[in-house]
């Protein structure tokens, strides 16, 4: 069972299947696919109207936004990423919810 | 604002006089609560929100001749609610709380090195209307990175005062320009109307208007009548399934719901509402800093608090360092408290001596030494724990490593259901669930600081360890494994120890996915830059923890004592004493050598308070209560014990040393108790303690919750009496279910 199955079984995000694409190239990703070091820029979340989704967009996590993953806990698990100024830490089923466009 | 024009708001009995009222909000980490400490020194109290496990710190700040009175908010990014907990600071400002009014100005604080993020919450909180001032705090900090802000330009924009103010932990603070500003704050009354989303206010407003128009106010449980207030409203558009929403619904009805989201396709056909409020603030406040903020570009990857990062948060170097620090924290509970508490003890013995000397023999002496001291000394013992465990806690929070701890304990702690954050106050629980329990304010769910709590008292904490030293000397037989690396006393002491993590553990596990279910596990988690705490503050907190321990948790722990002393006492036999006495006097004229004469005299005082306890109501419940307890092998004398230790465990040694004859000055290590409970006998000669009896009532006392301290602590952090309730009554049946397995096993 992958990590964004599981996410959806805890109903964190939506099917994958509503994402759009834009067709512009740029691969689509989550944040939970980034390599360390790897700048991205914030696209959407996989269900915006989720209670923390809410709360990711008021901590800064808004489209166009610069996003890079600095480390993990032990195991991979949870993920330190570096937006706007600040460090925040998402486990990855949270981190998987959120659509990326990596550089 | 005056008294009259917000006379609906405030409850009939109003405590204090029209004092004015400055709220304190600010994103977590700016050093808000420090601002706080600074400002009002000692003058603060702290209670519970009602309803919820917030604390209410309220402190008090004298500005010359004048005297405010300041509510320090709960850190927050943003007035949005998703959960009860959250809701404290909106209540707070729209002045929702009972005998609260609302602020008549609000103080944001906001940490200059963020100033983007923090700023966020600040936006929300002009669009209220109440006068602000805002506190550009560690601007010092910001320099040291090149981050130049300039406040009066910020001011301007904002239409508001911005103060700058320095980190507090350098400690050479001038505040009075901030008070200045708050004074004058408080005079303006209102701020200028001031909105970001004109159209969702205006709408927020129209829907406000209809629904106070369309329903008058019913009053409420605490018999006031509130409108809707259109900001409330606002943010329920806002926050879709947030707390607004859901109490508006409630009080409106479904209807409104639909209203509610006929407006949100409206306002934002094409994203959600929260999306373009996020958006729209954020880039209001990217055009506002434009041209007054000087920040290094870029990432600022090489910052001092990155550097130490590379190593704190490193998987394998990061662990080792949390294994060594939580060695220390573990050492220093465990065995700096030692001493402190060996004085403790000492000192209200010498008291018991002194009150015995000083005053006849009777029940007044008694309750003051065995009841008054006692008791004052079982809440004071609990201090030097408390203080220490606190001290270390406060720094590591302060100082920013707790996240660091909780970012690296998470996924080890979540397959029970817990987060990262559940870790230290677990730990801490290994020396004593008290603290631990008051610990778990570290932890943001509540969901999850409820099965944490509810795990914490299961560990083995240091009051277990004597009765399991007593029973395992008396009954556990020195045997030694792989020649003599492993001893069978210490295997039972190991799987007591286990036994406690596991009930533990197993407590949380089934919590959270029963009554503790949330509806998303969540970890999101500010990893703060790394700061020195301010010793002032840290002072100030622990001061502050003692305080509630020794107010909250002191009353009930000694009410108990000295209701289990009346227990205890009451009633007291003239008949056995005049017995006794006449015993006594044989002795003195048969016995010629002093020593054996003292000895037998002794003898007879302890036989004396034993006889007396077996008649008093304490030995009655005891007698009463065993056909209970004769499943699990115990006699009354067993059963009265248990029922004295309620308030403590290690009471039990005590009262078993007083039934048994031996004297109540007996502890772990003492041969002559540990030799008469291996004699105890039934009435037909049967022995009272196999060892099967004694591992389970080790296994009794290893699960139940024989601790008024904490069941006391519990009420006080989830304030209510459910949780206490719930958890003695959950512990001390496994406790007896335990125990019944070890007596039917053996």
């Amino acid at each position: 069972m992958s990590i964004l199955q599981l996410a959806q079984l805890f109903g964190f995000a939506a099917d994958t299947k509503t994402v759009k694409q834009d067709g512009s190239g740029a691969e689509d990703k989550t944040l939970a696919d980034l390599k360390k070091g790897q700048p991205a820029q914030v696209l959407g979340f996989q269900n915006a109207e989720h209670p923390s989704a809410q709360r990711l967009m008021q901590l800064g996590m808004i489209k166009g936004e610069l996003i890079e993953l600095l480390r993990s806990a032990p195991g991979g698990d949870p993920i330190e990423y570096r937006v706007m100024g600040y460090n925040l830490s998402l486990r990855r089923a949270e981190a998987a919810g959120i659509l990326v466009e990596a550089h | 604002m005056t008294p009259t024009n917000r006379s609906h708001l405030i409850a009939t009995d109003i405590e204090q006089s029209p004092q004015a009222v400055i709220a304190v909000i600010g994103n977590p980490n700016t050093g808000k609560s420090t601002l706080f400490n600074l400002l009002t020194g000692m003058r603060q109290k702290v209670a519970n929100y009602p309803g919820v496990t917030v604390e209410k710190r309220v402190g008090e700040l004298k500005i010359g001749a004048r005297h405010f009175q300041l509510i320090d908010l709960p850190g927050t990014y943003s007035l949005a609610a998703h959960s009860p907990d959250e809701r404290a600071a909106i209540d707070v400002l729209l002045g929702r709380i009972a005998n609260m009014p609302p602020p008549d100005a609000v103080l944001v604080v906001v940490d200059a090195t963020n100033i983007k993020r923090n700023l966020f919450v600040a936006t929300e909180v002009l669009e209220l209307g109440i006068p602000v001032v805002i506190a550009l705090n560690m601007v010092d900090l910001a320099a040291a990175q090149n981050i130049h802000v300039d406040a009066a330009a910020l001011a301007k924009r904002l239409d508001t005062t911005v103060i700058a103010t320095i980190a507090a932990a350098s400690g050479q603070n001038n505040l009075e320009p901030l008070k200045a500003a708050l004074s004058e704050a408080v005079d303006q009354k209102t701020q200028k109307p001031w909105a970001l989303l004109d159209d969702i206010k205006h709408a927020a407003e129209q829907l406000a208007d209809d629904t106070n128009r369309q329903f008058t106010p019913q009053p409420s449980g605490d018999g006031e009548t509130q409108p809707v207030a259109a900001y409330e409203v606002q943010r329920a558009l806002i926050d879709k399934g947030g707390e607004a929403e859901k109490r508006l619904i409630a009080e409106f009805g479904d209807n409104l719901s639909l209203r509610l989201q006929t407006l949100r396709d409206q306002l934002s056909p094409d994203q959600t509402l929260a999306e373009r409020d996020a958006h729209q603030r954020y880039a209001y406040i990217a055009s506002t800093l434009d041209g007054i903020v000087q920040a290094p570009s870029g990432q600022l990857k090489s910052s001092w608090s990155e550097r130490v990062d590379q190593f704190v948060s490193h998987p394998i170097l990061g662990s080792l360092l949390f294994v060594l620090v939580m060695a220390t924290v573990f050492q220093a509970v465990f065995s700096w408290a030692t001493p402190m508490m060996d004085l403790i003890d000492a000192g209200s013995s010498w008291v018991t001596a002194q009150v015995y000397t000083a005053l006849p023999e009777g029940a007044i002496a008694s309750l003051l030494a065995d009841g008054v001291v006692a008791g004052v000394g079982s809440v004071i013992i609990f201090l030097p724990q408390i203080l220490i465990l606190f001290a270390f806690i406060i720094v590591l929070e302060d100082s920013g490593y707790m996240a660091r701890a909780a970012f690296l304990m998470d996924r080890s702690m979540r397959w029970c259901g817990l987060s990262g954050h559940s870790f230290v106050p677990m730990l801490s629980s290994f020396a004593c669930a008290v603290p631990a329990i008051m610990g778990t304010r570290v932890i943001p769910d509540t969901r999850d600081r409820i099965a944490t709590i509810m795990a914490a008292p299961f560990m083995t904490c240091s009051a277990r360890l004597p009765v399991y030293a007593l029973l395992i000397a008396a009954f556990i037989p020195q045997q030694h494994y792989v020649y003599g690396l492993i001893n069978l006393q210490g295997l039972v002491l190991l799987g007591l120890y286990l036994l406690g993590i596991v009930g533990g553990v197993l407590t949380a596990f089934l919590l959270k996915r029963t009554v503790l279910r949330g509806s998303t596990p969540t970890f999101l988690m500010e990893l703060p830059p790394y700061r020195t705490p301010n010793i002032k503050s840290v002072l100030l907190r622990l001061v502050e923890r003692a305080k509630a321990f020794l107010i909250r948790a002191g009353t009930v722990i000694f009410f108990v004592s000295v209701v289990v002393w009346s227990l205890a006492y009451f009633p007291r036999s003239e008949i056995l004493a005049a017995e006794f006495e006449r015993q006594k006097l044989a002795v003195e004229s048969s016995i010629q050598v002093e020593a054996e004469r003292e000895q037998a005299i002794a003898q007879l005082d302890n036989e004396l308070a034993a006889a007396q306890m077996e008649q008093s109501l304490l030995g009655r419940m005891g007698k009463t209560i065993a056909p209970l307890f004769k499943p699990l092998g115990w006699d009354w004398k067993l059963s009265a014990a248990v029922i004295a230790s309620f308030p403590a465990r290690e009471v039990v040694i005590a009262v078993l040393g007083t039934t048994y004859a031996v004297g109540a000055d007996v502890d772990a290590e003492d041969a002559s108790l540990r030799e008469r409970v291996r004699n105890a006998a039934w009435p037909d000669g049967r022995k009272v303690f196999t060892p099967a009896i004694a591992v389970g009532l080790m296994v009794f006392y290893a699960l139940c919750l024989q601790c008024a301290a904490t069941v006391a602590i519990i009420r006080r952090e989830t304030n209510s009496w459910r949780w206490p309730a719930f958890a003695w009554f959950y512990m001390t049946g496994l406790g007896y279910l335990g125990a019944y397995a070890c007596a039917q096993l053996g």
